[in-house]
């Protein structure tokens, strides 16, 4: 496999995301709503009501659960982005003439993953850092010391936002085989949203609570998933599939 | 050379297309006419690479379809201007042929300068940075075109390249399959514009799930369909049907006052005819030859009947 191949269909992916200025608001405004609306959130938590002892272990608890925020956000991102690079694939019907040139079907998925995966991350990334700057200088003075980074932060970021994007673009992909048109395939790659959020009410119901041990096991049982759709990813994305059995 | 040997596709049960076998020579223009269905997208899929074939083979320059090295390298020297564009619509004209320019490894250099010649040449250079979507249903054929020819093709496959196109926008795209040719490109059309194979192919291969029928549109037109003898009388009579039927087994019509009679070789049969009418006092207005068209080859072919 030739990563120069997967990396120019990355760049001219790039480029139409570029030329729509919806998907570049969606990259902005999702993440940075969450950088500025949660350190806002707990700002205002903190300063309008009188905080005991016991509530630093609810703000703790609550910034926990914020720093997952960011993994389901990469999951709807990244979504986003595959459904539309396949399915806009199968409205332009180029996917034709693009098989016709010498680059594997493996080739196309990575370029087509890659331009999903690295604006989504990238788009986390920079809004996790703000979020986390501004939740530092929020809650130092009720915690007493900076509460980011942490060891939390780090598994989520470099570990279960990377799997939950790579899940998302798996679903998108299997997801984009079976419908004609980008809403549809986005909707239906939502199921990698699922787990995301089933997770999220578990913790709020308190059945489980988000520690770094809970993170690396929901990091690594997404990991496996991810291994496991693979194989049927390559095989929804072969060339004979997409022209002979794709609506 | 391309060497089609038996070869054969099938999805399930069915059978899209079945036993081909005919050659298409180097420089040649090779027309694949059938009716929708008839299995001539599948053949340039199979022929291109794209999808695989069930059984038998082709050898495109040497390389076997069958092959999954030699698939790669066939992609390498083909171009494919398929039914449906498929353009970027975003993108320029400029920039949905320079992606396929970088996927071919051209050098910047020889890739810039390939761009212009192939926009200039057909008379979008002006307008190269204008998004494809905005531009008319000639215009994207033609951009389509030049994508198939950035990387210089010894061999370009073309699904229906003028379906929905209309005249002027049609015309020149057959020009400039044409100008590939004189270029000594090798290409393969599927069409069922039958004017169009007549036009600008060499060979014509008649598909229907089998070929059909094969070779030039003349020996097309020799072989499967009986050429007309119109013959204009002052007036025609019982007697001079008779005459005729004495001298010719051909099918006769009578319309007025022509006679309309199918032969095969006119050169020998005609002066026979208007012996044998004068013979019996007709008298002769006008003869006129009527060669088969296409489509009356077509139809032979594909039915079975004229």
């Amino acid at each position: 496999m030739s990563l120069s191949n997967a990396w120019i269909i990355t760049q001219k992916e790039f480029a139409i995301i570029r030329l729509k200025k919806t998907m570049i608001y969606f990259y902005a405004v999702l993440p940075l709503a969450l950088s500025f609306g949660l350190p806002l959130l707990i700002w205002h938590v903190i300063n309008g009501a009188s905080i005991r002892a016991t509530d630093m272990h609810y703000i703790s608890g609550l910034l926990n659960a914020f720093e997952f925020f960011f993994a389901i956000i990469a999951v709807i991102l990244s979504s986003y982005t595959a459904a539309y690079s396949i399915v806009g694939e199968k409205i332009q019907k180029s996917l034709e003439p693009l098989l016709s040139t010498p680059v594997s079907d493996q080739e196309i998925i990575l370029g087509k993953a890659l331009s999903a995966f690295i604006p989504s991350f990238a788009a986390v990334l920079l809004a996790n850092l703000i979020y986390m700057t501004l939740m530092n200088r929020v809650t130092y003075n009720l915690l007493g010391y900076s509460y980011y980074p942490n060891l939390s932060a780090v598994i989520v970021l470099l570990l279960l936002v990377p799997v939950g994007i790579i899940l998302s673009i798996e679903i998108s992909t299997i997801s984009s085989s079976r419908v004609t048109d980008p809403r549809s395939a986005y909707q239906l790659s939502m199921v990698a949203f699922i787990p995301f959020f089933t997770v999220y009410v578990l913790t709020e119901i308190s059945v489980i609570s988000l520690t770094s041990m809970t993170l690396l096991i929901i990091s690594g049982i997404v990991a496996a998933v991810d291994v496991l759709m693979y194989p049927l990813v390559i095989k929804t994305f072969s060339r004979e599939m997409i022209l002979t059995t794709w609506k | 050379m391309m060497y089609v040997d038996g070869l054969t596709k099938t999805f399930g049960g069915f059978i899209a297309v079945d036993g081909l076998t005919f050659q298409v020579k180097d420089g040649e223009i090779f027309g694949l006419l059938g009716p929708n269905g008839a299995g001539k997208t599948t053949t340039i899929r199979m022929l291109a690479c794209l999808i695989s074939r069930t059984s038998g083979d082709a050898r495109i320059d040497n390389l076997s379809i069958s092959s999954k090295e030699d698939s790669m390298k066939i992609r390498r020297i083909i171009g494919l201007v398929a039914e449906n564009v498929g353009l970027y619509e975003e993108l320029s004209a400029y920039g949905n042929i320079d992606f396929y320019g970088k996927l071919y490894r051209i050098p910047e250099n020889q890739r810039k300068e390939n761009i212009r010649h192939l926009l200039e040449e057909l008379g979008l250079w002006e307008v190269k940075d204008r998004p494809v979507g905005t531009f008319s249903k000639g215009m994207k054929q033609k951009v389509a075109i030049a994508r198939a020819l950035v990387h210089d093709p010894k061999i370009l496959f073309f699904d229906e390249p003028t379906a929905n196109l209309d005249p002027e926008a049609a015309k020149v795209v057959r020009d400039s399959i044409l100008n590939m040719k004189k270029e000594g490109k090798t290409i393969f059309v599927n069409t069922h514009n039958l004017d169009e194979a007549q036009r600008i192919c060499d060979t014509i291969g008649i598909l229907k799930t089998k070929l059909v029928a094969i070779g030039s549109p003349e020996h097309l037109k020799e072989t499967l369909q009986k050429g007309k003898t119109v013959i204009e009388l002052e007036k025609v009579t019982d007697v001079i049907v008779s005459a005729i039927k004495a001298v010719s087994s051909a099918n006769l019509e009578v319309d007025g006052r022509r006679l309309v009679i199918d032969v095969i070789d006119p050169q020998t049969e005609n002066p026979v005819l208007i012996q044998a009418i004068t013979s019996v006092g007709g008298k002769v207005v006008a003869v006129n030859q009527l060669s088969p068209t296409m489509e009356e080859v077509y139809l032979k072919a594909v039915r079975g009947k004229g």
